[in-house]
């Protein structure tokens, strides 16, 4: 169970309030949208679920399997088995694909990091993103389109075996082919791990055609303000994030 | 791999892969295509390169050292320099180019720990005349510690038809991609280890050249 509880957050250079008494709950196994427009918080609250240094948790708690995770370090927070796929995943030089991920994979004590074992698998999934062959021995995200970045962080999420993954903007940058093939990676890891549970984040109802969500939560000003299912993600496709606050007030009105 | 005695001039005449273990000063001829030469400097020298073809040379060190490479008949350079150090050191390299349509491809990486203060002089030299001539810099010093540093990249361009570029940068390691690796689950200690040893090794080495660069690693990789 994931579990955000009235949780405060500042940036740390401006002091500016970005989430205010924010509360969801994620169940194993459930997928939740959050949707709203640019500026609300959406990115930032995956970066404070993964405690960036640039943001300042004053108040609440977050709390995945009975754990509390503000207390924990980056990494600490990812070995729990919480993934981000970034929205903007950084190139780095020099480092390659293989060795960070094989590193990942010792750092968790995992039985995968026989070289056979994790070369076949790292190869199996590189054909299954249609990611270059090259991937596994390039520099992270090093020559990559952004759409092919997106999908070697999906490769990462496939190694890494996650139990609960944030999917930040998963669809910018990516063309529609590129969509669908790392949306059924995507359902082919949720239908092999069935608690797995998943948090996107998106401006764009396209990406919940294809992984659907149970929930879909619209943001504004730092908090939650409407909950709803897929149908709340369609009428604000329809009617943009204003209209569908304002067809709500005009319904509460009559 | 072969280990050479050398006098103070030596030539290559014939393609290979060679290493170097250098203690006074020295000139090289490379006389043919395709010579690889992984040196490692010792004790402030000056090294004179004549460059008649195309050549790679690597270059490990932690202390002082001058580089002169003199680029002829259409040769073409790619230098690679990898310095640690925890010493008040400068490594000055100068590309000159002496023939027409001659490249330099000058890549410095240099990592300035403890009390380290280490200043890399980056110059490229296109005299009037030589037209096609390409000269290109990347210099970057990673500071750790209290180590400081400085890089003068600096382009000498006399002739209009040529093509001449610099990038560089002194700091610390991209909290950006510590962030990246430490949301993967890699701890901090591991992930600056990581960005370490890719930052210093630019391209593929051989095991034996591998091993030195990773002794002085070592000294500066977080346990």
């Amino acid at each position: 169970m994931f579990v955000i509880d009235k949780l405060n957050v500042l940036t740390k250079d401006t002091s500016k309030e970005i989430l205010k008494d924010f509360s969801l709950t994620i169940k194993p196994g459930e997928i939740h949208a959050i949707m709203g427009p640019n500026g609300v918080g959406k990115s930032t609250l995956s970066k404070v679920i993964m405690h960036h240094p640039d943001y300042i948790i004053t108040n609440g708690t977050i709390t995945y399997n009975n754990k509390i995770l503000n207390d924990l370090t980056t990494d600490e927070i990812a070995r729990s088995g919480v993934y981000l796929l970034m929205q903007d995943p950084s190139i780095i030089d020099g480092v390659s694909n293989s060795e960070a991920l094989r590193t990942a994979l010792k750092e968790r004590g995992s039985n995968d990091t026989n070289l056979y074992t994790f070369i076949s698998k790292m190869k199996k999934e590189i054909d299954s993103l249609s990611l270059p062959k090259d991937t596994m021995h390039r520099g992270i995200n090093k020559g990559l389109s952004g759409g092919e970045r997106k999908k070697n962080e999906v490769l990462g999420l496939k190694l890494l075996e996650p139990s609960f993954i944030i999917l930040d903007e998963l669809d910018s940058g990516l063309d529609v082919d590129s969509l669908k093939i790392v949306a059924k990676n995507i359902n082919d890891y949720l239908k092999v791990n069935k608690d797995t549970s998943v948090l996107i984040i998106t401006h764009y109802s396209r990406v919940l055609d294809l992984i659907k969500p149970d929930f879909v939560h619209q943001m504004e000003d730092g908090k939650i303000i409407k909950t709803g299912d897929i149908t709340l993600a369609k009428q604000i496709e329809k009617t943009g994030y204003n209209g569908v606050n304002e067809v709500e007030s005009s319904e509460n009105h009559e | 791999m072969n280990n050479i005695l050398l006098d103070s001039t030596k030539s290559y005449d014939k393609e290979g892969t060679f290493k170097l273990e250098l203690d006074k000063d020295t000139t090289i001829n490379i006389e043919s295509d395709n010579v690889k030469l992984y040196l490692v400097t010792k004790n402030n020298i000056r090294v004179d390169f004549n460059i008649f073809k195309k050549a790679t040379i690597y270059n490990i060190t932690t202390e002082n050292i001058t580089i002169n490479a003199n680029i002829y008949n259409n040769a073409k350079l790619d230098f690679y320099l990898m310095t640690i150090t925890d010493k008040k050191i400068t490594n000055t390299i100068n590309a000159y180019h002496e023939s027409k349509d001659t490249t330099s491809n000058l890549i410095c990486h240099g990592i300035s720990y403890l009390k380290g203060d280490l200043k890399f002089s980056v110059n490229g030299y296109i005299k009037k005349g030589m037209i096609g001539s390409i000269c290109n810099q990347s210099s970057r010093i990673i500071n750790l510690d209290d180590g400081k540093s400085l890089i003068e990249p600096n382009l000498f361009i006399d002739e209009f038809d040529s093509v001449a570029n610099h990038s560089a940068y002194t700091g610390p390691f991209d909290e950006k991609s510590l962030f990246y690796l430490e949301t993967k689950g890699i701890s901090r200690k591991e992930a600056f280890n990581l960005l370490l040893s890719g930052f210093m090794k630019l391209v593929d080495l051989p095991k034996e050249y591998e091993n030195i660069l990773d002794m002085l690693l070592n000294k500066v990789m977080r346990s």
